[in-house]
């Protein structure tokens, strides 16, 4: 097991290589080059030959690659546009929030599906089962931005529930420690409800599937046959297999979760990274647009990274000898 | 074989029904029979005749959401005074015979293993369930058990998990989960047809071996006349869920009566004497909705039969000591020409 967590660990020097590498020439093949904000009307071919010069823009790719990698290692990602701060400094203001509002998001899909999932399947056929599956359905075809917009005017507008925007109440956030925290996390339910909504449907009918199949396989058959108390048989055979591939989805959904986060956050004016980089790419704030697009670059592989090892710990047939 | 004849498990009038479209069908049809204690008893027919679905009738292994059972199932097993029908058996009792007093040991070895369980943790399994063996002996008594079932290396056995082994170890470990319990009677359903032909053999002489050391019964589901030939005391042919022969095994294939029992036997390579075409059986086993219902089922295979030579209502005739025929067209019967 741990020689395939290694092997596994060895790979993401050269897959991170390969990405940083991936994102650097595709922002080579931007149209225009970094000194494009500072054009004017007036500015005179001559300085921006010489700017160009001075910041190393003539130089060949693979130097400016170099330079570009070892700055990001030494942690200067270059100073944002729009905020005249450093890019580290203003991801460093949002990404908390958007950390915050992903968990949760996260916590809430698993505390909805797992246990529907297993309802649906257990109760097979029942009213049960087709309002679960009823669900699933309304889940899928809502778009998450409808979603977050009906949320916004029925459970903050409407009800009065859940704030309508924002992260953090600004009074809370003067006050600091738990009053601060608690009005974060008050501040995203709602929209991480929203989030939840979509990612609970493919885990619902995993777990359904899976459950039902195993029930009748032949090691469940097996194990009845061994006087195994059903509700033994359930827990010890059934469940676990039946959580692998819900297990294997794990890191799939983290991503989906965090990139639903780019919209969500803008529908509900949520200070998050997500409505960092929409505002990010409108006001062609280059520097913030790239690191985040290697901030979620490098989430997605180490999600899959994690999902790789946590299936190996748990399913003996993948480990290498 | 010279033995005392003690009912160990005597089905009476069993019929298992599935659920298809809202509709029941038997799969078993009115099945009688005697298992006696300390013999091998063999069921044989083609796949589809209803074998396995009494085999797991037998504990009840069928989801409940779509199977009916009627009849008896009467089990003389050690412990209790009086038989217990286990169609009537209520959870706890029920889990107490599987596993404790009937083993099973089934056809894949490799899906009839928890894939994510450690073969000791497999076989532990069953001991928790049946025996009052703390941790520690329950260790030992599954590194015995491997032994037993002759895994060269019971410690390494122990810890892998089931990928991590051959087809023919599979088989053992089974096996082994089987037996952990000493159950009087261990039910196999086709135990060697997922292996090649090699292992096959050390199974089968490993479940002899056993049952020799156990004195338990053992029920043999198999489509394989040779296994039967090789392992059997007693056998019953199956077709289209009813029992159409049973006798001792040396007279069933020395006098085989029933036209079905009959094409079997003329069915096997080599055994239909310098002919140079294999002999087949006419047609094919009807699907479980399609399955004729009523006369000699086997008469829709035999064609060329004259239909007075078989009973409205086929019943068992005695033909030999233990030896009984259902319907009365073995009288006439002959292969067509």
């Amino acid at each position: 097991m741990w020689k395939t967590i290694a092997r596994r660990l060895l790979i993401l020097v050269p897959q991170l290589f390969a990405l940083s590498l991936l994102i650097f020439l595709l922002a080579q093949l931007m149209p225009g080059d970094a000194l494009r904000g500072f054009i004017g009307p007036g500015t005179h071919p001559d300085l921006l030959e010489r700017l160009r010069e001075h910041h190393g823009l003539n130089d060949p790719w693979y130097q400016q690659y170099w330079r570009w990698l070892t700055a990001v290692l030494q942690g200067d990602m270059g100073n944002s546009i729009t905020f005249q701060r450093p890019v580290i400094a203003v991801i460093g203001d949002r990404i908390g929030n958007t950390m915050l509002l992903s968990i949760m998001a996260s916590l809430f899909t698993y505390l909805i599906a797992v246990p529907l999932g297993i309802l649906a399947a257990r109760h097979k056929g029942t009213s049960l089962d087709r309002g679960t599956m009823i669900y699933t359905f309304v889940a899928l075809s809502i778009p998450t931005v409808v979603m977050g917009l009906i949320n916004i005017l029925v459970f903050a507008l409407t009800l009065g529930w859940f704030p309508p925007f924002g992260a953090v109440e600004l009074s809370a956030h003067a006050a600091g420690g738990w009053t601060a925290f608690s009005s974060r996390i008050y501040h995203a339910l709602l929209p991480a409800f929203t989030m939840a909504f979509l990612g609970t449907v493919s885990i619902i009918y995993y777990l359904r599937n899976e459950i039902i199949d195993n029930d009748s396989s032949d090691f469940v058959t097996t194990a009845r046959s061994k006087g195994v108390p059903e509700n033994e048989v359930y827990t010890r055979h059934i469940l676990r297999n039946a959580l692998l591939p819900v297990a294997g989805s794990a890191g799939a959904l983290v991503v989906l979760i965090f990139s639903g986060s780019i919209f969500i956050e803008t529908v509900f004016t949520f200070q998050g990274m997500g409505q960092l980089f929409i505002s990010s790419i409108r006001g062609r704030d280059f520097p913030v647009a790239n690191a985040l697009i290697m901030f979620y670059a490098i989430l997605n592989t180490l999600a899959i990274l994690v999902t790789d090892i946590v299936i190996t710990i748990i399913d003996p047939r993948i480990r290498i000898k | 074989m010279p033995k005392v004849s003690e009912a160990l498990l005597e089905i009476k009038n069993l019929h298992t029904s599935f659920r298809i479209e809202g509709q029941y069908y038997a799969a078993v049809d009115g099945v009688d029979l005697t298992v006696f204690k300390d013999e091998v008893f063999a069921v044989v027919g083609e796949s589809g005749c209803g074998k396995t679905a009494m085999a797991l009738s037998m504990v009840r292994l069928h989801n409940i959401n779509y199977t009916r059972m009627d009849g008896e199932i009467l089990f003389h097993g050690s412990g209790s005074g009086r038989p217990q029908d286990i169609l009537k058996l209520k959870g706890a009792e029920l889990n107490k015979v599987r596993g404790g007093h009937i083993g099973m040991i089934f056809q894949d070895p490799l899906s009839a293993l928890n894939p994510l369980h450690r073969i000791g943790q497999q076989i532990e399994e069953t001991l928790v369930y049946h025996t009052d063996l703390d941790k520690e002996r329950r260790k030992a008594r599954a590194m015995e058990l491997l032994e037993n079932v002759g895994m060269t290396d019971p410690a390494l056995t122990y810890t892998q998990f089931p990928h991590e082994l051959s087809g023919g170890m599979r088989q053992r470990a089974m096996i082994a989960i089987a037996i952990s319990a000493k159950p009087d009677l261990l039910i196999a359903d086709e135990p060697t047809t997922a292996l090649d032909v090699t292992i096959q053999a050390q199974i089968l002489d490993l479940i002899r071996a056993l049952k020799k050391e156990m004195k338990s019964s053992i029920i043999l589901i198999t489509h394989d006349l040779g296994v039967v030939a090789e392992m059997a005391d007693r056998v019953a042919v199956m077709y289209a869920g009813q029992v159409v022969e049973t006798a001792p095994v040396t007279e069933l294939f020395g006098n085989p009566r029933h036209p079905y029992t009959r094409s079997l036997l003329h069915s096997i390579p080599g055994a239909a004497g310098g002919e140079n075409r294999l002999h087949t059986i006419h047609g094919a086993v009807p699907d479980l909705r399609g399955l004729p219902r009523d006369g000699c089922r086997f008469s829709r295979r035999t064609p060329w039969m004259p239909g007075d030579a078989h009973e409205a209502v086929p019943t068992y005739h005695e033909v030999g000591p233990g030896h009984y025929v259902l319907c009365t067209c073995y009288k006439t019967f002959r292969f067509e020409e």
